[in-house]
């Protein structure tokens, strides 16, 4: 099976040489964990140090905002947006909504609008930033695990290795905010904020990759200038 | 499904309503010397009237297989009804202008109701341009059997021009089919376009 390098600092020694190609993971986390810049890192360490194109899709933030935030990781967005192989589409999830009342779109058209992008740009890596918010756009669990499933199927038939970004809440060792996310997707990443006495200290672990082994302790792991670093030798004792 | 149903005993209703009041034909049928005396609204109305019982018959069941084919196939009420009312004042007249005959009847818009069906055909695996020859067969089919056995007459001619309405009703069906399809092609790309419009706004 071929890997694919995320080029993050440690993450790959966690994950004994990289994400395996075509599969889906879920990167799950408490807000301000730095799933976003983890999962950014991953696609531009991708185009930048290896050619592969990428797609971040964004519920969240607006596309400038987004890019100034990683410019402070030391990632040049719209440099990599120059060489045609990165890719940003979406804007705050009201806007989408919004727009969808308007022209009726539902979330397959969604689907069908990431898939046609990555056909069209021959896209290898892709982030959903978040699932929660665009599951959000249904109104059952049934429908959120059918429209998942849907989508996670797609990247995969379309070979691309995929990074599907869940918030959870805080102090929760929930793997996902609707606890079906994991069920669907080949893999899961958890990124922990554990507290120690008046401090948060980050842990990152590899809850599930199918088909691979992997590190199964959780390491610690910090956000620095230049983004995630992981420390997969490092144990961390706080209490979780 | 229910809209359909209701489309139909509705249209039903008002044929047989037309049909019942008197000199309706004189009235509502599209004739050239009316026309030219100013009564343009008889390009709205002719397909309300029916010249006996026999024509009325025959278009309410033509018209009811047409409903029937709609529901089964799952055709959208609004496509439907657009084609079938668009058609019952549409279709005939380039041939109108051309030949300049009398017309009434529902059946250019019954056909068009056809053309609409048959390309949908392929939802049932059933080749489209099967069912159009059938309904091409069912059109032409009497002016032949005329044509053959008393020639080129009166008879044939009647028998023609009402094959020739028929037909243009069928390719009026078949045109929409097209139109619709477009649309909808036209309205899926641009709900299949919102998170680039999203970016594009952000």
């Amino acid at each position: 099976m071929k890997r694919v390098k995320t080029y993050i600092p440690g993450l790959d020694e966690m994950l004994k040489g990289g994400l395996i190609q075509g599969r889906n993971i879920l990167l799950s986390g408490p807000c301000g964990s730095g799933k976003s810049t983890l999962a950014m890192q991953f696609l531009y360490n991708g185009v930048m140090k290896n050619g592969e194109p990428g797609l971040y899709v964004t519920l969240e933030e607006q596309k400038e905002k987004i890019y100034q935030d990683m410019a402070l990781f030391g990632m040049d967005l719209k440099k990599a947006e120059l060489t045609k192989q990165f890719h940003l589409i979406g804007g705050p999830a009201a806007t989408v909504k919004t727009y969808m009342d308007k022209v009726d779109a539902n979330m397959t058209h969604i689907i069908r609008e990431v898939e046609e992008v990555v056909k069209k740009n021959k896209i290898k890596r892709v982030v959903i930033d978040s699932i929660n918010l665009m599951t959000m756009l249904l109104k059952t669990d049934d429908e959120r695990r059918r429209a998942l499933a849907s989508l996670a199927n797609s990247l995969s038939n379309l070979g691309c290795t995929s990074m599907l970004l869940s918030e959870t809440k805080e102090n929760s060792m929930d793997l996902s905010r609707y606890g079906i996310e994991e069920f669907i997707v080949d893999g899961v990443i958890v990124l922990y904020l554990m507290r120690q006495g008046s401090i948060f200290v980050p842990g990152i672990i590899v809850r599930k990759m199918r088909g691979s082994d992997h590190d199964k302790e959780i390491r610690v792991y910090k956000i620095t200038s230049k983004g995630i670093e992981v420390y997969p030798t490092e144990t961390s004792f706080a209490d979780v | 499904m229910k809209s359909l149903v209701f489309l139909g005993i509705m249209l039903a209703v008002v044929y047989v309503a037309v049909f019942l009041f008197p000199g309706h034909v004189n009235k509502l049928a599209l004739v050239k010397s009316a026309v030219e005396q100013g009564q343009f609204w008889r390009f709205f109305t002719h397909p309300f009237s029916h010249l006996s019982l026999t024509h009325l018959i025959t278009n309410l069941l033509a018209f009811t297989i047409a409903i029937v084919l709609a529901v089964e196939l799952k055709t959208r009420f609004k496509n439907f009804s657009v084609n079938y009312f668009l058609a019952g004042f549409l279709a005939i007249l380039p041939l109108w202008f051309l030949l300049k005959f009398t017309i009434l009847g529902a059946s250019a818009a019954i056909y068009a109701g056809f053309g609409l069906v048959s390309l949908d055909a392929p939802k049932y695996k059933i080749k489209a341009w099967i069912v159009l020859g059938v309904f091409l067969a069912l059109i032409f089919t009497k002016s032949a059997v005329t044509y053959l056995s008393l020639g080129f007459g009166g008879q044939f001619v009647v028998d023609i021009e009402q094959a020739l309405s028929h037909f243009s009703g069928l390719g009026f069906g078949i045109m929409m089919f097209f139109l619709f399809a477009k649309m909808d092609k036209v309205s899926l790309e641009k709900k299949s376009c919102t998170l680039r419009r999203c970016h594009e706004k952000s």
